[in-house]
């Protein structure tokens, strides 16, 4: 993934995390977890799930969904399938 | 058989222990059909027909384990999705079948006045907890998970494994998977292993058996119509649940370690929670996650959620677009653990209460707690939380079909929520109410204090400080599991039948 790519795809996580969690200043990274986000539970993991889905018109296999351990492996299942970044 | 009888704990495991240790760690094979031989018959031996209904079904699941699989990284074709279906209503089939249909059949009955006689079965013991093993098995290899197990022996052994059999915890093949393959079995193991059963033994024989005989005389105080013996009942009744079934689950995990396996934990002081949310994540945790990974994610994810909460984005409704669909998850994952824990309205409408509570924290009760000053905040919240989980208690104690034969007058579960808030009571206390408190008073507090995680903040401060060496850290763990193995024996001998409550689900 190029410098711009992960940009674009940082600054559309950001707003759709902010959304989600009712945080505006919410600044993700690679390394970014559902430890590091109070709000991030199991309820709102699938929320953020589908709202990146629809961002970014993909969708996650179900492995993903429950194994994903951080926003760097989401960033690259992005870059890989994304319709639109 | 019960883990709580003398014979389990002085026949059968020390018969067992020895034929493993005869074996040796080197035979690891050997160890595995030793322990599936003597789970087979730990099942048998208070089911000696049902035990072919779980081989059997195991082996379904087996071969659909087969048949479903899928890498992961594609989407399943139609045909595995379709057997999926299939060996979800398999599962679910047998489940309903002994469990649900005469409960149905009652509802019919009552509903158009119809006649159909109920069928004659007994539930065989464990089914919600095999049944729910064996799906998630196929489901994971299905979503690609895990991969698929070749030897059935080893997964009839995962399902069959007689710590975790009949009252979990819901292990999951992935936490199993590795283990089947290579265990550790040392010294160490076996003696955490045996601290953890000697905990959850007297846990479940010296404080969770004293609480029931508790719950039982203060419901009877005033025959269910005082107050404070109603509030009292439901609070022993909560204890109970609490060290019944984290001593079950407690013995579980330590005869698991015993054998050099590791379960994954099933409680975490659910009482210390300051919200209902926090006490799902930390009372029965197999279940919730259970239920958060083969019902939420999947209802959420299904074409219809997905379409509402898009339509509901293109009308500018953004929060609803972000709560609905959760709220539509919620209810189908707590109307089905209502459901999950019996075939009785009490158990949906408990359910559904926490439901309730759980859509109430998530759209307002998170947000207002954050606006308060941290005291105000935590006084709160545990006080709130407290008295939630009471009254989801007296839902699913006041069950009639197990309190009716302690009253002299049937009372109805609506009768006795009732009395507990002064509707149709018969006043606050009297004067037996006060005595039987004073008589289980040393009960009451003991078993509320060490409900929260005291002993692991004081062992951890003593640990960490250096006071208690590793080497003392264990003997004294061995000591402590010796007094309690010891103490709980006791009470064992001079004790009638005592079932763990999870059995009944």
């Amino acid at each position: 993934m190029n410098i711009e790519t992960e940009a674009k795809i940082t600054a559309k996580l950001n707003e759709i995390f902010s959304f989600v969690f009712d945080d505006d200043s919410i600044r993700v990274t690679r390394s970014t977890s559902a430890n590091d986000i109070e709000a991030w539970d199991s309820l709102t993991h699938i929320t953020l799930i589908s709202e990146v889905e629809d961002a970014f018109k993909m969708k996650f296999f179900m492995k993903e969904v429950v194994g994903m351990k951080n926003v760097g492996e989401m960033m690259d299942i992005i870059a890989e399938r994304a319709k639109k970044i | 058989m019960l883990f709580s009888t003398l014979f389990f704990t002085y026949v059968f495991l020390p018969l067992l222990l020895l034929c493993y240790w005869l074996v040796g760690p080197n035979r690891q094979r050997a160890q595995l059909v030793i322990l599936m031989a003597f789970s087979l018959f730990f099942y048998a031996w208070g089911e000696p027909v049902y035990v072919f209904l779980m081989v059997g079904l195991v082996a379904v699941n087996f071969f659909f384990g087969k048949w479903c699989a899928n890498d992961g990284e594609s989407e399943p074709t139609l045909k595995k999705r379709l057997l999926l279906v299939l060996d979800i209503a398999i599962n679910l089939g047998a489940l309903g079948y002994f469990k649900y249909l005469n409960f149905v059949i009652d509802n019919i009955n009552a509903l158009f006045g119809s006649s159909i006689g109920n069928i004659s079965v007994t539930m065989p013991i464990g089914i919600s907890f095999f049944t729910f093993q064996a799906m998630s098995y196929v489901i994971d290899t299905y979503r690609g998970v895990t991969k698929v197990q070749k030897s059935y022996p080893k997964l009839l052994l995962y399902i069959s494994f007689f710590p975790q059999l009949i009252a979990g915890p819901i292990v999951r093949y992935q936490d199993l998977e590795e283990q089947l393959e290579h265990h550790t079995w040392n010294a160490n193991q076996i003696n955490e292993g045996v601290f953890r059963f000697g905990l959850g033994l007297a846990k479940k024989v010296v404080i969770a058996d004293s609480c029931l005989t508790a719950a039982t005389k203060m419901y009877q105080s005033g025959d269910s119509k005082l107050v404070l013996a109603q509030w009292l009942a439901v609070i022993f009744y909560a204890l109970q649940l609490y060290y019944d079934f984290s001593g079950y689950s407690d013995m579980a995990i330590g005869l698991g370690k015993i054998f050099g396996f590791d379960f994954p934990e099933n409680f975490n002081y659910p009482f210390a929670s300051k919200s209902v949310t926090e006490y799902w994540r930390r009372w029965h945790i197999s279940l919730g996650t259970w239920f958060k990974d083969y019902l939420f994610y999947p209802v959420m994810n299904t074409r219809g959620i997905k379409n509402l909460s898009r339509a509901l984005m293109k009308k500018k409704k953004r929060q609803a677009a972000k709560f609905v669909p959760t709220i539509i998850g919620l209810f189908c994952v707590w109307f089905m653990t209502g459901l999950w824990h019996g075939a009785a309205w009490n158990y949906i409408f408990w359910g559904l209460y926490y439901f309730v509570l759980l859509v109430i924290d998530l759209l307002w009760l998170d947000k207002a707690r954050k606006k308060m000053s941290p005291k105000v905040e935590s006084v709160f919240s545990h006080a709130y939380f407290l008295i939630a989980t009471f009254f989801g208690m007296a839902l699913f104690y006041f069950d009639p079909t197990t309190l009716a034969v302690t009253l002299k007058t049937k009372t109805t579960v609506m009768q006795n929520i009732g009395a507990i808030f002064g509707i149709g009571s018969e006043g606050f206390a009297t004067i037996d109410t006060v005595s039987l408190l004073a008589n289980y008073s040393f009960l009451l507090i003991f078993a509320a204090v060490f409900s929260l995680p005291v002993i692991p903040t004081l062992w951890k401060k003593l640990t960490g400080s250096g006071y208690i060496t590793p080497a003392a850290g264990r003997i004294i763990k061995t000591l402590t599991a010796l007094i309690l193995i010891g103490i709980a024996t006791v009470r064992m001998a001079g004790q009638t039948y005592s079932p763990f409550l999870y059995f009944r689900f």
